[in-house]
């Protein structure tokens, strides 16, 4: 069931911020599921000053660099392939609006994971050369996130274009926040600030609180140390929960041999 | 190397451990101290700046366990005072448990172990205002609490300065055998050390003296009665 939303996240210009901290993208704080989401690119992009490939590295990076980081956080972004979409990702806007929220463009919705597309619709999505990308979490079931679209302005135009590869890495990275769920948060130390900062490498304390939040990692027995291959993940559980029992059943054998110990040491002075 | 080798490592020291054991000792000590959570690796500014050191003050208590001759077995609870986000509708709340082995070599003491690492993160709800683009627009809050649980390696210095008094580094290391979210911390404290309580060691010791005393006292009515 897809619900309405908040209006679409922009990337655009400074402007005067209250005091708070990470937000939500959506209504309901939804999330993943899983702990791995697959990041696929479409290969419509034109205009952007780089090829896919090039593209496809930018992403990887963006995954590695930021959302991959985060110590406390059991999500893991994969980056998945090119993949050729319906032109209606191209063209059409994200969202019909009804009043101050967004209806997702049914043409558009993501099935599973995030899908970064290129966009030059200029009436309703791109209605500035500064907004450089937007993105709604579009398939939502409940509080769990299933699909997310991530659009860059791909017009003749678009300012993504003269970015610094640091910075679209950045911008990329942004929007991929929002994708899983983050919304904007005031505070200039974040990835998640609504605009581009003059130098940005690494996330922020309140964009780590905020994946951390949605995506808690749970080790040993949960998805922390899930790695990337599915199939191992039962093998890996019950090893752990295994090699959990015996190391506390050896902490129980320690502290009954101690028990009696004192005994035999006083016995003799006794 | 895989979190699971940790706990085959710790297994066999440990079994091993209760064999060799020959002597027995208990220290209570409690500290304060100071943790920095990732340094280095948290921009702190919009110009890409990083910190090396941050404040969350921590309270500490942990047992210091002989079980042989140098080497000790430390379990131990840290704490840190709740606190605020960034945003102060943001609260956060962070805990250790730890279990040690330590190593005495004159007045250091050499730590290595494990433990989890368990942080707490509440919102209050609500929607804030915030810039969207080229409007702004009101984005909700969370409103619950969520909690996450780290396994993480522990390796730390101790140094008595005194007796009963001593100073200790320790570095938590999280996710150890990852490569992108491998993530470091450190802990900086001061101990005060009580040493061998009655708490511990002497009701236990008058208990057991009590019992053996009973014991000797029934076994030569016994021998007169087979006689
Ligand atoms: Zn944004």
């Amino acid at each position: 069931m897809i619900k309405s939303f908040l209006p679409i996240l922009l990337l655009t210009s400074l402007i005067a911020q209250n005091s708070y901290s990470f937000s939500f993208n959506n209504t309901v704080g939804a999330a993943f599921n899983t702990d791995q989401v697959i990041v696929n690119v479409a290969d419509n992009c034109s205009n952007l000053g780089i090829t896919n490939e090039d593209l496809l590295t930018i992403i990887q990076e963006a995954l590695d660099e930021y959302w991959n980081t985060v110590a406390t956080s059991k999500l893991v972004l994969v980056l998945g392939s090119l993949i050729t979409l319906d032109n209606a990702f191209y063209t059409e806007k994200m969202c019909t609006k009804s009043g101050n929220n967004c209806e997702p463009n049914i043409n558009l919705i993501v099935s599973s994971g995030i899908t970064i597309s290129c966009n030059e619709n200029s009436t309703d999505n791109f209605t500035s050369d500064s907004i450089l990308g937007i993105t709604l979490p579009n398939n939502i079931t409940g509080s769990v996130l299933q699909g997310s679209l991530l659009l860059i302005n791909d017009r003749v135009t678009n300012q993504f274009q003269n970015k610094s590869r640091s910075q679209m890495i950045s911008i990329i990275a942004h929007e991929l926040g929002h994708a899983i769920g983050l919304g904007h948060s005031p505070i200039k130390d974040s990835l998640m600030y609504y605009t581009l900062v003059p130098v940005r490498d690494r996330l922020g304390f309140d964009d780590i609180d905020g994946v951390t939040y949605l995506y808690p990692k749970s080790q040993p027995f949960g998805c922390g140390l899930i790695h990337y291959v599915n199939t191992k993940n039962d093998e890996d559980q019950n090893s752990i929960i295994l090699l959990a029992l015996v190391f506390f059943l050896s902490l129980l054998i320690i502290s009954l041999y101690r028990k009696e110990k004192p005994l035999l040491v006083h016995s003799s002075s006794y | 190397m895989n979190v699971k080798c940790y706990f085959i490592i710790l297994n066999i020291f440990f079994l091993s451990s209760t064999t060799l054991a020959k002597e027995s000792g208990f220290d209570l000590y409690t500290g304060i101290g100071n943790l920095s959570e990732f340094p280095g690796q948290v921009q702190i500014d919009n110009k890409g700046a990083t910190n090396p050191f941050f404040f969350k003050p921590t309270l500490q208590i942990g047992i210091k366990y002989d079980f042989w001759g140098n080497f000790s077995l430390n379990p131990e609870f840290i704490l840190t005072l709740p606190e605020k986000g960034q945003d102060p509708l943001i609260s956060k709340f962070n805990y250790f448990t730890l279990l040690s082995a330590a190593y005495k070599y004159q007045d250091f003491l050499f730590r290595f172990g494990f433990g989890f690492s368990i942080q707490k993160i509440s919102g209050e709800g609500g929607t804030q205002a915030l810039n969207n683009g080229l409007s702004t627009d009101e984005f909700p809050m969370p409103e619950a609490s969520s909690i996450s649980r780290n396994l993480i390696t522990l390796l730390g210095v101790e140094y008595f300065i005194l007796k009963k008094l001593s100073v200790r580094t320790d570095v938590f290391a999280y996710n150890i055998e990852e490569n992108l979210n491998r993530a470091l911390s450190y802990n900086v404290s001061l101990f005060f050390h009580f040493g061998d309580l009655d708490l511990f060691n002497n009701n236990t010791k008058k208990k057991r003296q009590r019992k053996r005393r009973r014991r000797k006292r029934k076994k030569p009515i016994k021998n007169k009665d087979s006689k």
